[in-house]
């Protein structure tokens, strides 16, 4: 079999083959029409330039992402984290033409990279801002009680959760030793009752240390107040902190 | 027929068959070898806490727990130790005295196996030894003489001389109430101040209190009622760290022990003044199983 002078060494047809051969006008030659002339305008000193423009949008999309991520617990952000850090290294990798991508027969590639790393960047925005408005919030550096200290039976202290972020509920888990570990073990003996300040019926009853209540916070906000009624021996005296706290809906 | 199924029916001849049953009998006598090597070794294995022979402490001078003036001793807590030598089967030696200050040292410094000397189970005693317990739970109290007859309540503690000795949780308890206490170096020696009439009051656990007032009750001592201090103190065995798994089998055992008339009969008979002046003393001294899951066998009491 002979080679027709538009055919290559491979025996494929070349491009300019597919472009100006019988039935040119298939949907699959205008692709690679298109294809041609957008990777002629990237290759062009004002195409590489375009490049960075794309590249800065994703780095901008997702350093706001991040930025305005809640870092919430239990590892909540971890996604977004992932996703923009995905669309930073593809748009990267797309910008600066590591290997192959960067030659002109590339630009399906090039422009699936390009998509992919713009739509990572918005996705991670979009879930950052979800996270904003409704995931869980680790409030426990802005969770106080007082007292604290030496507490007996009877003893109700007052928990405030300042500047909180607006979320139906409150999940808390308290820490209860005792203030005197030399003379006394009275921590299997103590329980707490917890409630919302405003409401005393609402209270949970017998909680132990080291187990999470979760509590309706109705229309409590920004300032969220809890009180907590120890329970325990008499005579014992136990200290009381908070050894977690997350708002969530 | 394949020639597989041909092969599998095929009769064995008579050397392959002796060879299998060698085979057979081999392997019977080397699984015999491995029974029996492991059977020894269970044999061999220390009884107990590593040991094939205890040697326990306990205090000496302790009327109604653990007392001692002429063998053999007396109390509570040398009937406990009594049960669980028959119980563990494992012989033990004669207890050796500790003072309340050397116990967590002597358990420690591998100079007793186990300690039964009303030893209060604390949080920060937990981190160093391991507790048994408690197997049974009472509160500081007050014993009083002729001379601080009038104490009834602790208003009336104000102004005078309370004794207590070191190394126990009762001198803690005191000084929260800023009572700066007389501490002697043993009970013995309180009880002496207090009889010869120079403090006013002796004060710790209301279980060795009353083995006291039970001893010298021709001299006028006495517990004072309804007058309590500080927390629960709860008695516990106290072993040293590293054997958990006896320290449970001693668990399980104790938490079936407290449930018994056993245990009521106990105390009936080596504290009577206790049972006559609180008649509902078991709701008090009687420790749950949940209490003593908690404490038992931990670095740090369960929540």
């Amino acid at each position: 079999m002979t080679k027709t002078a538009e055919e290559s060494d491979t025996g494929r047809p070349s491009r300019s083959t597919i472009a100006r051969g019988p039935g040119a006008v298939s949907v699959g030659s205008i692709f690679v029409v298109i294809g041609e002339a957008v990777a002629k305008a990237l290759g062009s000193p004002a195409g590489r330039m375009w490049n960075w423009a794309s590249f800065l949008l994703v780095l901008t999309l997702t350093s706001v992402a991040i930025i305005r991520s809640p870092g919430g617990p239990g590892g909540e952000s971890t996604g977004v984290l992932l996703m923009c850090g995905l669309a930073f290294l593809a748009s990267l990798w797309r910008a600066v033409g590591v290997g192959r991508l960067d030659s002109g027969s590339h630009v399906g590639r090039r422009a699936t990279v390009s998509a992919l790393s713009l739509t990572l960047a918005i996705s991670g925005l979009a879930w950052s801002e979800e996270l904003r408005v409704h995931g869980d919030v680790d409030v426990r550096g802005r969770t106080s009680i007082s007292p604290a200290d030496s507490l007996e039976s009877g003893t109700t202290a007052a928990v405030s959760v300042d500047r909180a972020p607006t979320r139906a509920r409150l999940r808390v888990t308290f820490a209860v030793t005792d203030a005197l570990p030399a003379a006394q073990s009275c921590t299997p003996d103590t329980r707490l009752d917890v409630g919302a300040a405003a409401d005393p019926h609402s209270a949970y009853r017998g909680v132990r240390s080291g187990s999470a209540v979760d509590i309706p916070l109705g229309g409590q906000r920004p300032h969220i107040r809890l009180r907590v009624t120890l329970r325990t021996d008499p005579g014992c005296s136990m200290n009381v902190s908070i050894a977690e706290a997350v708002l969530h809906d | 027929m394949t020639d597989d199924d041909k092969g599998r029916t095929a009769p064995m001849k008579p050397t392959k068959i002796w060879k299998a049953r060698r085979v057979a009998l081999v392997a019977a006598c080397l699984s015999l070898a491995v029974v029996a090597f492991g059977c020894a070794k269970r044999e061999e294995a220390p009884g107990f806490l590593g040991t094939t022979r205890i040697s326990p402490a306990m205090h000496n001078d302790m009327p109604g727990l653990s007392y001692k003036t002429r063998y053999p001793q007396s109390g509570f807590e040398v009937q406990l130790l009594e049960h669980i030598e028959e119980w563990l089967k494992v012989p033990m030696t004669g207890s050796a005295d500790v003072m309340s200050q050397d116990r967590v040292q002597l358990l420690r410094g591998g100079m007793a196996d186990m300690v039964v000397a009303s030893f209060s189970i604390t949080t920060d005693r937990m981190k160093k030894i391991d507790f048994v317990g408690p197997y049974v739970t009472t509160r500081q109290g007050f014993l009083v003489g002729k001379k601080g007859s009038h104490i009834a309540t602790r208003d009336d503690l104000r102004g005078t001389t309370v004794c207590t000795w070191d190394g126990t949780t009762s001198v803690e308890q005191l000084r929260k109430l800023h009572i700066e206490p007389l501490v002697l170096q043993d009970v013995a020696s309180c009880v002496e101040e207090l009889r010869a009439g120079r403090v006013d009051a002796v004060s710790t656990d209301q279980m060795i209190l009353y083995g006291f007032a039970d001893r010298y009750a021709a001299e006028g001592l006495r517990v004072v009622p309804n007058l309590v201090i500080g927390a629960p103190q709860h008695y516990g065995i106290g072993l040293p760290k590293g054997h958990r798994e006896d320290c449970e089998r001693l668990r399980d055992y104790v938490k079936g022990y407290v449930g018994s008339s056993e245990w009521v009969n106990d105390i009936r008979s080596s504290l009577p003044k206790l049972v006559e002046a609180e008649p509902e003393w078991t709701n008090s001294y009687k420790p749950s199983a949940e209490a003593i899951d908690a404490r038992s066998c931990r670095d740090e009491p369960s929540p």
